[in-house]
């Protein structure tokens, strides 16, 4: 009997509420983010999604992840300041910041990035010299510790002379040697840990790369100061929580510290891995 | 096993017929249903592995061309949760591994190990719809990846144990709903087949006993209609063949009960014919036929011995023309055959004439021999009992109840008869009778002292005189006892009564020598006349006896005439009777004591205790009145028993007296346990039996009656002391002095009165005060009136003496005062206290 006023009633509010939530927010602003594609796009978008969300409830803004299918399609939107927000590898960080002036927010204070060598177990390469002339599989040109970084030392530190086979992602690159469409390929510890023990248990590291600085979460400098801040202030608070350090975890970042682009970032600028550098076209 | 089948019940036949249809039935359903489930399912699988196969194929497409093959492990990783799934895997065209996922207990695993896998041989001529294989339960799919050329293959197998594993958990399933249906079929059927199967049971078995028990009818319900209907039939059948197995019996009962008493009935009229004939020839009465002509027939065994004529010698005579007595009332024989002839009964007792001539009575009784229903009469039956005897014995009686047996004289009832008889003739000729009463003189002594038989001889004597002296019409009769009756008939007058009387007393005076003994007894007759005194014979027998008792007062032996003062004393007589029977109840009676002195103190030492009647409507009457009157009347006894117990209790009081004495008559000594209550007086009053002495007179000593004796012993054994009163009176025979040794002797007051002129009274006396002493026997000397006769009696011995001249009977209380005086001073006599 009542129930069709009432429906009524809620007719009538629908209409009225649009205009009253564009008057208190004139400008709702959405960031851009985005992630190194070291994982599937489906990986990216499985680990980062409840992150932002609590991200958007605790800030208020909304951030929408754009998931990148490959370094090249990341590199060029990441390089043409296509992200609000960006979680990239320390040389892409130091790219960036030089290239289009991304401030570094946020970086794991525990964890340092270690680029290895691996091969399969039933191979007979034991060490970097025993793969001269052979293939070997990288994530991308221009992924840190695993590519930009292991290219320049097996170059110029071991010697030796070998074909590269971009395999788009570091779990790629490993089944690139898995399926012995290469016979070596470079990662990282924490890329190799998260393979299926199947997968770990066949492969074999026969190089280790001194370890450097880790991935960061860095802002566009036309993100306004005070959201950076709350950003930043935001994912270092989460760590006081369970439920924030687990969201954390997932993405690498379970200890959480501000990160300082001239302290972190531009050391890495001596080790002189431009030449290594591959830019999209 | 058709046989085997036939045998069993329908109930059974029913369940195991619908059980194994059910079960075969279900069988071939579940059969069925699995077969066609089974290659459902497998067709299902294999088109769901097709689809999965090609979804995967098109999925992995790209991922081949960019060679991505983390990407391709993840699709497969996903896809490879399809159910059942063993392995998928996707090659490259030449068939090196692109990514391989395998099935295991944690869920999909990628492999790694191996880098190629071997193609099938027929697998390049199929490179566009691919390859399907099964080895075993297991799928294998071959599915092409292609793009314009073939990129590679996805390999998908498929296990399709778990087909095999839900069809036969189906089979399971069906068996079990089969068996669990069989069974809920094989209950619900038993149930309802157990009503009706077991009602049908009890049905067979009641159909098969019912000829054996008829009528029961069977109480079972429930199961079905049929059955209703099969008991309700059942039960009526059984009904019916009740009725008509009842009707049957009946009919048999009543047949066999017909034959039965058909049977008896026969045996009966056998045995009642054979019993008759028995009974008629062991029958003690003769029994003989007649025919029409009164001629004999036949005859019993008895008829011969009762007429002495052998049987088959009179066969054919006529009957009484044989037998009849001429003794017989003349026209007797007339009426008995006028009664005959029209046919009636005649009974009558008859005399007969036997064969030997001599005569002899029988009861006798024809009757006509009727056929049953009308017809000609048969003859005759008669009927002969012997009553010989009989008459005789009656005859006798006739004697008995009217004559006296032992003088033959009539007696009393036929004297009273002819007395009557005698008195209607006198009053038809007008003339007189007399009627004599006659009672002998002292018969009773004859009788006390020598006996009955003596008694009964004198009387036979007395009879013959009697009858001697009579004429013949004159009637002599005896009354009772020695009384006898007279009655005279047509006298004219005085003088011929008193003729016959003087005969008879002269007759009756004369001794009579019986047994060789000499007896002298008289008689005294009173005589009344007819009508002169009276016309009531009743009334002339009381006034002779009455005149009779007048003639014993004056002095016996004598005759006297009726008169009516005598009438009037009789009456005073009978006052006395009646009266006295209520002097005892009315303390009429009282106790007087006569003293007894002795002869050398004249103290008194003892006291005879005599009775006084003081009749309040007669007057003052003496023992010697009603002494008499209450021997006659049986008072004496109570009497008697009444001094003993006042005698008793007055002496208690008297401890200064030696003795009492008390008269007891011959009455009290025939009382059997006499002498007990005599001791039974003395205890009730703590006497010592020493003191009491009991006078009798002389003939109760010479009785020889048992009784009689066996009281005096009793009396002796207890220590009371017999006196012998009017000792001199009697027989005065010594000898029972002897035999019964008593206390003192009393001499008759006669004596005493006669010794003072009568010298052989006084010898009399001397003898017996002699004899006395010699035998230890003390004397009393009774009615010594006068100091002479003291003198006399005391001079001669005497022991004591009792007499007017010391005191007449005194009352007690004078008695008493009396015995004080003597206790102070003794002897002397007292006039004045004179009786």
């Amino acid at each position: 009997m009542f129930r069709l006023p009432f429906f009524l009633f809620f007719l009538l509010l629908i209409p009225m509420r649009a205009p009253l939530a564009a008057e208190t927010d004139p400008q709702p602003r959405e960031y851009l983010w985005s992630v190194v594609p070291q994982f599937s796009p489906t990986a990216v978008h499985r680990d980062w999604t409840p992150l932002l969300e609590e991200l958007s409830r605790r800030t208020g803004y909304r951030f929408r992840l754009l998931p990148a299918s490959g370094f090249d399609e990341f590199e060029r939107a990441l390089f043409n300041g296509g992200y609000d927000f960006v979680y990239a590898n320390p040389y892409q960080t130091l790219l960036a910041h030089r290239k289009q002036g991304y401030i570094p927010l946020v970086r794991d204070e525990q964890r340092r990035l270690t680029g290895i060598l691996v091969v399969r177990k039933d191979s007979p390469y034991q060490s970097p010299r025993d793969l001269d002339g052979k293939t070997i599989a990288f994530a991308s040109p221009n992924a840190f510790a695993v590519s930009l970084y292991m290219r320049a030392m097996l170059r110029e530190q071991e010697g030796i002379d070998f074909t590269p086979l971009w395999a788009g992602t570091h779990s790629n690159a490993y089944r690139a040697v898995l399926l012995g469409r290469a016979d070596a390929s470079g990662g990282i510890y924490r890329t190799l840990e998260k393979e299926p023990p199947s997968a770990r248990h066949l492969l074999r590291i026969v190089y280790n790369l001194p370890s450097t600085i880790t991935h960061a979460v860095s802002a566009h400098p036309r993100v306004p100061e005070s959201v950076r801040q709350e950003v930043q202030l935001t994912l270092l608070d989460l760590a006081q929580s369970e439920q924030g350090r687990r969201l954390l975890s997932a993405v690498f970042l379970p200890q959480p510290i501000a990160a300082d682009f001239e302290r972190d970032y531009r050391p890495l600028a001596s080790l002189n891995l431009d030449d290594y550098v591959v830019l999209p076209r | 096993m058709t046989r085997f089948w036939r045998r069993l019940s329908l109930h059974r036949q029913l369940v195991v017929a619908s059980t194994l249809l059910l079960l075969l039935t279900l069988m071939a359903t579940t059969a069925w249903n699995l077969q066609s489930q089974r290659r459902q399912l497998i067709d299902e699988a294999t088109d769901k592995a097709h689809s999965l196969a090609q979804s995967t194929a098109l999925a992995a497409r790209s991922l081949l061309v960019r060679e991505s093959y983390d990407d391709l492990e993840s699709l497969l990783l996903q896809l490879a949760l399809y159910p059942d799934l063993m392995e998928l895997a996707v090659l490259d065209a030449d068939g090196r591994i692109l990514a391989d996922v395998l099935q295991s207990p944690e869920g999909p695993q990628p492999v790694y190990e191996r880098l190629t896998r071997t193609l099938p041989s027929s697998l390049s001529e199929r490179s566009v719809s691919g390859l399907t294989r099964h080895q075993g339960d297991v799928l294998i799919l071959w599915q092409p990846v292609r793009t314009s050329t073939l990129l590679g293959w996805v390999l998908l197998k498929i296990d399709l144990g778990p087909v095999e594993k839900r069809i036969a958990q189906a089979l399971r399933d069906n068996l079990m709903v089969a068996a669990a249906a069989t069974l809920i079929d094989l209950m619900v059927l038993l149930m309802v087949l157990w009503w009706p199967g077991r009602s049908f049971r009890a049905a067979i078995d009641f159909a098969q006993r019912m000829t054996a028990h008829p009528g029961q009818t069977l109480d079972v319900r429930g199961g079905s209609r049929e059955v209703a209907e099969l008991v309700d039939a059942l039960n009526q059948a059984s009904i019916d063949l009740a009725q008509q197995h009842s009707r049957l019996e009946d009919m048999n009962r009543r047949l066999e009960q017909r034959v039965e008493e058909r049977t008896r009935d026969l045996q009966r009229s056998q045995l009642s014919l054979k019993r008759l004939h028995l009974a008629v020839s062991q029958s003690q009465m003769a029994l003989v036929l007649l025919d029409e002509q009164l001629n004999i027939e036949e005859a019993n065994p008895a008829f011969e011995s009762m007429t002495g004529h052998a049987i088959e010698s009179v066969i054919g005579q006529e009957l009484f023309r044989l037998i009849w007595s001429s003794k017989n009332t003349p026209k007797l024989l007339d009426e008995l055959i006028d009664h005959l002839k029209q046919g009636r009964y005649w009974q009558g007792e008859v005399t007969l004439r036997r064969a030997n001539g001599f005569r002899f009575w029988v009861k006798l009784a024809v009757t006509t021999i009727q056929p049953e229903g009308e017809g000609e009469h048969l003859g005759f039956l008669l009927t002969m009992e012997d009553i010989s005897e009989r008459k005789e014995y009656e005859k006798q009686l006739i004697q008995q109840a009217n004559f006296d047996a032992l003088t033959g004289l009539p007696n009393r009832v036929l004297g009273f008869d002819r007395l009557q008889q005698a008195m209607r003739m006198g009053q038809r000729q007008n003339r007189k009778t007399a009627v004599m009463y006659l009672d002998l003189d002292r018969f009773k002594q004859v009788n006390d002292t020598l006996g009955h038989r003596v008694g009964d001889l004198l009387l036979i004597e007395v009879a013959n005189r009697l009858k001697q002296c009579m004429r013949p019409y004159d009637v002599v009769a005896r009354l009772s006892g020695d009384e006898f009756l007279i009655v005279l008939s047509g006298v004219e007058d005085p003088v011929t009564v008193e003729h016959v009387a003087e005969k008879i007393l002269h007759v009756l005076s004369q001794p009579f020598t019986v047994e060789k003994r000499d007896l002298h007894v008289g008689a005294s007759i009173g005589v009344s006349v007819i009508p002169d005194d009276g016309e009531d014979p009743e009334e002339i027998l009381r006034y002779a006896d009455t005149a009779m008792y007048q003639a014993k007062q004056a002095g016996r032996n004598c005759f006297k005439y009726y008169t009516q003062s005598m009438n009037e004393e009789a009456q005073r007589r009978l006052q006395l009777d009646s009266a006295l029977h209520l002097a005892l109840e009315q303390d009429e009676i009282e106790l007087y004591l006569q003293p007894i002195v002795s002869c050398g103190q004249g103290k008194i030492v003892g006291a005879e205790a005599l009775m006084r009647w003081q009749s309040e409507a007669l007057g003052s009457i003496s023992p010697e009145q009603f002494i008499p009157i209450a021997e006659e009347n049986g008072l004496i006894d109570e009497l008697g028993a009444w001094i003993l117990d006042r005698a008793c209790r007055e002496l208690a009081g008297m401890p200064e007296l030696e003795f009492v004495t008390v008269n007891v008559t011959s009455s009290q000594f025939r009382i059997i346990d006499f002498a007990d209550r005599v001791h039974a007086v003395l205890d009730r009053y703590r006497l010592p039996a020493s003191r009491l002495h009991l006078e009798i007179t002389e003939r109760v000593l010479m009785t020889d009656q048992r009784v009689v004796l066996d009281n005096i012993q009793g009396l002796q054994e207890k220590g009371i002391g017999l006196v012998i009163d009017d000792f001199g009176t009697g027989y005065s025979s010594l000898s029972y002095l002897s035999r019964f040794p008593c206390h003192a002797l009393k001499i008759d007051r006669s004596f005493i009165a006669r010794m003072v002129e009568d010298a052989s009274a006084e010898a009399l006396v001397d003898a017996i005060i002699h004899m006395s002493h010699a035998l230890g026997v003390r004397i009393i000397a009774e009615g010594v009136e006068t100091q002479r006769q003291w003198d006399m009696v005391c001079s001669k011995g005497t022991d004591l003496v009792q007499g007017f001249l010391i005191a007449g009977a005194l009352e007690v209380d004078a008695f008493r005062r009396r015995l004080q005086q003597h206790s102070t001073a003794s002897g002397g006599t007292d006039d004045e206290e004179r009786d």
